[in-house]
């Protein structure tokens, strides 16, 4: 699941220095907010969002609760439909399942719409290293196969790229293809539907992603605006849905208040273009020429989701995969999706990786928040992503999975703050200390403008020292006295 | 087939419910989903929806009316008199419009096809296709213009609404289409026309005329 070799901290310093990253970031922030918060107030006007997040986040809870049983009646249901379930513990199973799969129908070539859970079991590597043929259709992931890259968010995934990288990508990779100079978007647009379309109709293998798993009805749901997830359900002969267990919910009936939630708090559309419902493969009353895949799989994974279910986190496996967290983050817009080093980004991702991988591996995540709580205000199943945090860095301290010199910091602090005589001493200290670095500014004030080493704090403000050499006990106490003289 | 894993991962879930954790199975009460008010003019609220998602709707007085509807859409858009659809419509007099109708799944280099929508939302304006009616989800995707037929008394109010209209058993495949394929994924640019249908015009069948 983890995507880089570089720490946490050199990644945020790659991300930094990116500015045709920041500016793509900049314009897609304001766009995401405002669609969603015009998406929900027009909701308003007819029904509560607010209702329909209590719906929501109780459908999910339920479904959390129930899952085992569920899934069990989901595979019975799935079956009767002529579906073919697979089980996988972990990523390295469901990519053999899924290589298995393809060849024994001897294919060679498979089309993909957009699946994060692919991108977390790195799908493309183990079917490349197959002999098999992965071609990414959503326009997002087809630029990130190109450049060899991972997604940058939830549902825009090649969000930090400009139409020029893109242009200048496409006419390097894409053979035959002539990119005219300063293409625009409908032309670049134009040009990844003619290269794709080829491929619609000869690919051996669909393989899609499910954004929910009905139990009663054994059918799978992938909402797309490109049509792709249509495309890839509808034409190759063999169809693979590839879908972690959290994914499923009771019923049916469930599914149109969270597409609701979803489509809204993700791009603030009132639907996704195309909603696709798949259950089974191609039925015995199917005309002959019809399009219909003539076997279909499904490819359940755990990858830790049991674990973590079984975990104080539990409640991120509520989690729909809107992306509304991460678009309202002002750490994810400083610092963008690659620098989590996770498939998995954003205030979702710093809960969900290290509750998946194991908070050793990921103990820097959760650390990297203002808790400003924006998060947990937009997410549509209400999961309390500030809290989760918290609680990853108590259990990080309790671990002893913190950076060395962090746990000597803090326990300097607590040695200091737990005693008052202590305190007031060391205050007095460091007041005077200060003092002695700072300089006047041109109002006559007092400011420590670098103090080196905390270099990277002071590079970005000033530290204002106070006009006396005094701490703010002295200057209480003194208040106080002068109050009792009169 | 290969042994999977299916035991395991069941049996790590029920040890997260007997350990009593987080995860021991609590009854959950899930309030019945929030009912929306109805809408005052249903087809008004539908075209409404309908040019928000950039799908052109026309209304015509019967389904005889569809041969001509459909020569006209093709002569405004400059494409060639042809239509792909699916079987029930075969046998309109497509003659006299002069378009030529051809009843198969759809390929590669047709330009249009036509099928009818079951139901359809007037809060989103999607249409509801199945592929109980054969070639229906290839047609209705595949070319680069799609017409679909939708029958005024076949709208309903909203998501949840058209949600009881899914055939029981469920076919293989259902779709809702709530305007042409279309993409913001360089720049959040919105751009139509990504993959299948670039255009998606509703020939709404009916007494009481859609205004506009």
């Amino acid at each position: 699941m983890q995507t880089s070799p570089l720490s946490f901290h050199r990644r945020i310093a790659h991300a930094l220095a990116d500015f045709e990253m920041h500016r793509a970031l900049a314009t897609a922030r304001h766009k995401f907010t405002s669609a969603r918060r015009a998406a929900v107030s027009h909701y308003n006007e007819r029904g509560d969002f607010e209702a329909l997040r209590a719906e929501g986040k109780a459908t999910r809870d339920d479904a959390i609760a129930r899952m085992p049983e569920l899934l069990e009646t989901f595979s019975a249901r799935a079956e009767a439909h002529g579906s073919h379930v697979l089980w996988a513990a972990d990523a390295a199973r469901a990519c053999e399942f899924i290589v298995h799969i393809a060849r024994q129908h001897n294919a060679t070539t498979a089309i993909k719409s957009k699946s994060m859970v692919s991108e977390e079991i790195f799908l493309n590597d183990a079917l490349t290293a197959a002999g098999i043929a992965p071609v990414e259709t959503d326009l997002g992931e087809f630029i990130l196969q190109l450049q060899d890259e991972k997604p940058v968010h939830l549902v825009a995934p090649a969000m930090h790229k400009t139409r020029a990288s893109v242009a200048r990508l496409f006419a390097e990779k894409l053979p035959g293809v002539r990119v005219p100079a300063n293409a625009d978007i409908p032309t670049l647009t134009r040009l990844a539907r003619e290269h794709l379309r080829q491929q619609w109709l000869q690919a051996d293998i669909g393989i899609s992603g499910a954004n929910f798993l009905a139990a009663d009805s054994g059918a799978a749901v992938i909402v797309t605006n490109e049509g792709n997830g249509g495309m890839v359900t509808t034409f190759p002969r063999i169809h693979i849905t590839l879908a972690s267990i959290d994914k499923v919910v009771p019923s049916l009936q469930h599914i149109p208040a969270l597409l609701a939630l979803l489509t809204r708090s993700a791009t603030g559309q009132h639907i996704t273009n195309y909603i696709d419902l798949t259950a089974g493969n191609r039925r015995a009353t199917a005309k002959e020429d019809d399009a219909a895949p003539a076997h279909h799989y499904i490819v359940l994974l755990d990858n830790g989701r049991s674990r973590l279910r079984a975990s104080n986190y539990r409640e991120m496996l509520r989690c729909i995969r809107c992306g509304a967290c991460m678009n309202h983050c002002p750490v994810y817009h400083t610092i963008g999706g690659h620098a989590y080093g996770s498939v998995y980004m954003g205030p979702m991702g710093q809960v969900l990786t290290p509750a998946l991988v194991g908070l050793d591996k990921a103990a820097d995540l959760p650390a990297a928040a203002t808790l400003c709580g924006a998060c947990e205000v937009v997410c549509p199943v209400k999961i309390p992503l500030p809290n989760l945090m918290r609680r990853l860095r108590q259990d990080a301290v309790r671990q002893r999975i913190t950076r060395r010199r962090d746990r000597w910091l803090m326990r300097a602090w607590v040695f200091c703050a737990s005693r008052p005589a202590v305190y007031a001493f060391a205050t007095r200290w460091v007041v005077r200390v200060l003092r002695l670095l700072s300089k006047r500014d041109a109002n006559g004030e007092r400011r420590v403008r670098s103090l080196a080493p905390f270099a990277a704090w002071t590079g970005g403000r000033d530290m204002v020292v106070p006009p006396v050499a005094k701490t703010f006990r002295d200057l209480w106490r003194e208040k106080q006295r002068a109050k009792n003289k009169k | 087939m290969i042994t999977d894993d299916r035991q395991e991962i069941l049996a790590r879930l029920r040890a997260g419910d007997d350990a009593g954790g987080g995860a021991s199975p609590t009854i959950v009460d899930v309030p019945p989903a929030p009912q929306l008010a109805a809408y005052p003019d249903r087809t008004a609220a539908f075209l409404q929806a309908a040019a928000a998602n950039s799908m052109a709707v026309q209304a015509i007085a019967g389904e005889a009316e569809i041969p001509q509807a459909v020569a006209t859409y093709c002569q405004q858009n400059q494409l060639p008199p042809q239509a792909v659809c699916e079987p029930s419509l075969q046998p309109l007099n497509w003659h006299a419009a002069g378009v030529t109708a051809t009843s198969r799944t759809a390929q590669l280099d047709d330009v249009c096809g036509v099928t009818r929508a079951n139901a359809a939302a007037a809060d989103t304006a999607a249409l509801l296709i199945t592929d109980n009616t054969p070639y229906a989800l290839s047609i209705s995707l595949l070319p680069p213009h799609h017409i679909a037929i939708l029958h005024a008394t076949d709208l309903v109010d909203d998501i949840a609404q058209l949600w009881t209209r899914l055939p029981q058993p469920l076919p293989r495949g259902c779709r809702l289409i709530a305007g042409p394929s279309r993409t913001a994924d360089i720049e959040q640019t919105l751009t139509l026309g990504v993959h299948g249908p670039i255009a998606v015009c509703v020939l709404l069948v009916n007494n009481a005329t859609p205004h506009g």
